[in-house]
């Protein structure tokens, strides 16, 4: 996995003037999220809610905004559009990667000093390769070599890191997952079986 | 990463500097004082500053590490920063009188990058056709571009324009004519560097430069005659069809140094004779002046013609060879051609002569016939310093075009 997907968090961002102090005084309110499937703008934003006392849907209400839904939260286009939302006065928060936050008011997207830091999520690791069972063992182990032997110092290899945004892989762990693989259930994503069973997915 | 209790540690106060204020400069800064995996104790005191390190961080490829009540955060400089750097090479030296300031063969992936920056490796290639020492460089150029800097005239403040002076309407016509002349060799003069301009690697800057340079003094030229030329209501004169011939095989040369050859060596070492010829004789004082500070413009053009083919000649003895055959040829499609302008000839014989009696023309008919001598002579003795035996330069001299550009 690459070094830029280890160790994220997620924040819960507020207008600064907003009377919102705490986890507790989003009951009642918007909450802003990216699309319904996206890892960082959505389903631990949510569980993070839920697990200080707020639940999603019943105690507050949740704005969606289901930018390539199907991506899995590989596109910013949702926490964006969750951030503009906030600035309309549309949504009372708005939920988006740390790094974002920082980078919607660089681009323009969130006045500075216009918001504050309401929640930040612990961290969390987002993308990786998955292996599928049966793939074959060589192959896997040589492409695993030849990623990690990847240095940023080599200048023929350094444009294809910039390119994918890091600075070295990582060899991939699990335990960066645990809080997502909670938000899944909580959420009811999938069924036993595996079969997208949320509500309103349809990508 | 392995954070030992050796690892050399630092702090720093950001105060409230933020991330949206340029926090980053400060960190960075700090960073570069550290080996990798060296730490670095961060305080500040702007909200939200410590989410926003976290993805900073994480981005440039440093560790990013909880704070404690003292700090913010710790970062654990990573091995990549810097990496950019690390195998980055010099391009050279930026003084050309350096001792291997500038490369025989500079890569082609350098592309614009100013000579003597560090470059990082890679990237795409760009495909200049002159991209060696020898097909551009001159010893002089770096001078040659100085003076050129220095010597840049004005239009307005350089010519005394109100100068007062009587010329009748015939000699006014004959020096439109003249001027309508020079302004056609002068377009060419413009348009023939031009072509190379973008052919060249840019690591040989002062020949870009001392070539846009070239390419201005060019454009005022063009700008000068035009006013002179209209300066007392006269319409510009005659352009012919072998002088536009003439100057087009100019243009159609696609070698460079053929190109100069032709252009700097001959043509403009040909206009120098003209230049100072119409310096001294011209009828009004408003055209000495300007024949006088174009010629000191031409003298730099031909100046690098001769220095270029002369480097290119050190390593490349052939090329002399090569520089004949261009003459030959150029003498060749333009053999069918009428030659100079009727319209010239009568014009500078008139101007020469300064009136129409009968042996007032005669002496002006006489210095055009030095006029071409000293034309036939220049050429030999600029042929000679590339190289070429007095009886060659005589020969190739002579089959210059009839056009003088
Ligand atoms: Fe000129
Ligand atoms: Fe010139």
């Amino acid at each position: 996995m690459r070094d830029t997907d280890q160790n994220l968090t997620s924040v819960i961002v507020v207008r600064s003037d907003a009377p919102i102090r705490s986890i507790a005084d989003l009951k009642g309110k918007r909450v802003g999220v990216g699309a319904i499937d996206s890892p960082q703008a959505t389903l631990l934003p949510l569980s993070h809610l839920r697990a200080n006392g707020t639940k999603p849907f019943v105690d507050c209400r949740v704005e969606r905004h289901d930018l390539l839904s199907g991506k899995h939260g590989d596109h910013i286009g949702g926490e964006r559009e969750a951030a503009r939302a906030l600035m309309a006065g549309v949504v009372d928060a708005a939920c988006m990667i740390d790094s974002n936050h920082l980078l919607f008011i660089n681009e323009g997207t969130l006045p500075p000093g216009a918001t504050r830091v309401l929640a930040q999520t612990a961290p969390y690791d987002h993308c990786n390769f998955t292996l599928l069972d049966g793939a074959p063992p060589e192959l896997v182990s040589r492409f695993r070599e030849l990623l990690l032997g990847m240095s940023y110092d080599d200048a023929e290899v350094r444009p294809l890191l910039d390119l994918e945004g890091l600075k070295a892989w990582r060899p991939g762990r699990v335990t960066g997952y645990r809080a997502l693989d909670q938000a899944v259930e909580e959420s009811k994503f999938y069924d036993d079986h595996g079969n997208i069973t949320i509500a309103g997915y349809q990508y | 990463m392995t954070i030992t209790e050796t690892s050399p540690s630092r702090v720093i106060n950001i105060e409230a500097l933020s991330f949206t204020s340029g926090a980053h400069l400060l960190l960075k800064r700090a960073l570069r004082e550290l080996p990798a995996g060296g730490r670095l104790g961060v305080r500040a005191s702007t909200p939200d500053f410590a989410v926003h390190l976290r993805g900073w961080c994480r981005e440039q490829g440093h560790e990013f590490v909880e704070g404690d009540d003292q700090f913010v955060a710790w970062i654990v400089r990573g091995a990549a920063a810097g990496g950019r750097w690390r195998q980055a090479e010099r391009a050279g030296l930026a003084d050309a009188r350096e001792n291997d300031a500038v490369r025989a063969a500079p890569p082609a992936d350098w592309g614009f990058a100013s000579r003597g920056a560090a470059i990082e490796p890679g990237g795409p290639a760009f495909h200049y056709a002159l991209r060696t020492k020898d097909q551009v460089w001159a010893e002089n150029v770096p001078k040659l571009y100085a003076q050129a800097a220095a010597a840049q005239w004005s239009l307005q403040t350089a010519i005394n324009w109100d100068e007062p002076f009587a010329l009748d309407e015939e000699m006014e016509r004959a020096v439109a004519q003249v001027m309508t002349y020079l302004i056609e060799n002068e377009m060419a003069a413009l348009q023939v560097p031009a072509r190379f301009i973008a052919q060249i690697h840019p690591h040989f800057r002062e020949v870009l430069q001392l070539l846009a340079i070239q390419i201005a003094d060019e454009a005022r030229h063009i700008e000068v005659f035009t006013r002179r030329a209209t300066l007392r209501g006269e319409m510009l004169g005659l352009s012919t069809v072998s002088g536009r011939q003439s100057l087009k095989t100019l243009l159609d040369e696609p070698d460079f140094a053929h190109a100069s050859f032709l252009l700097s060596v001959l043509g403009e070492g040909t206009f120098l004779n003209l230049l100072w010829f119409l310096e001294r004789h011209a009828p009004d004082p408003l055209t000495r002046q300007i024949a006088r500070l174009v010629a000191q413009d031409e003298a730099r053009h031909v100046a690098f013609g001769i220095g270029h083919l002369q480097y290119q000649l050190a390593t490349d003895s052939a090329l002399r060879e090569r520089l004949a055959m261009a003459i030959t040829h150029r003498h060749e499609a333009l053999a069918e051609t009428a030659g100079l302008n009727e319209e010239v000839f009568d014009a500078l014989i008139l101007l020469a002569a300064g009136s129409w009696r009968p042996q007032e023309i005669a002496a002006g008919y006489a210095r055009v016939q030095t006029l071409k001598q000293e034309m036939h002579s220049g050429r030999k003795a600029r042929l000679e310093k590339l190289g070429f035996s007095g009886a060659e330069a005589g020969e190739l001299s002579a089959l210059h075009t009839r056009n003088f550009m």
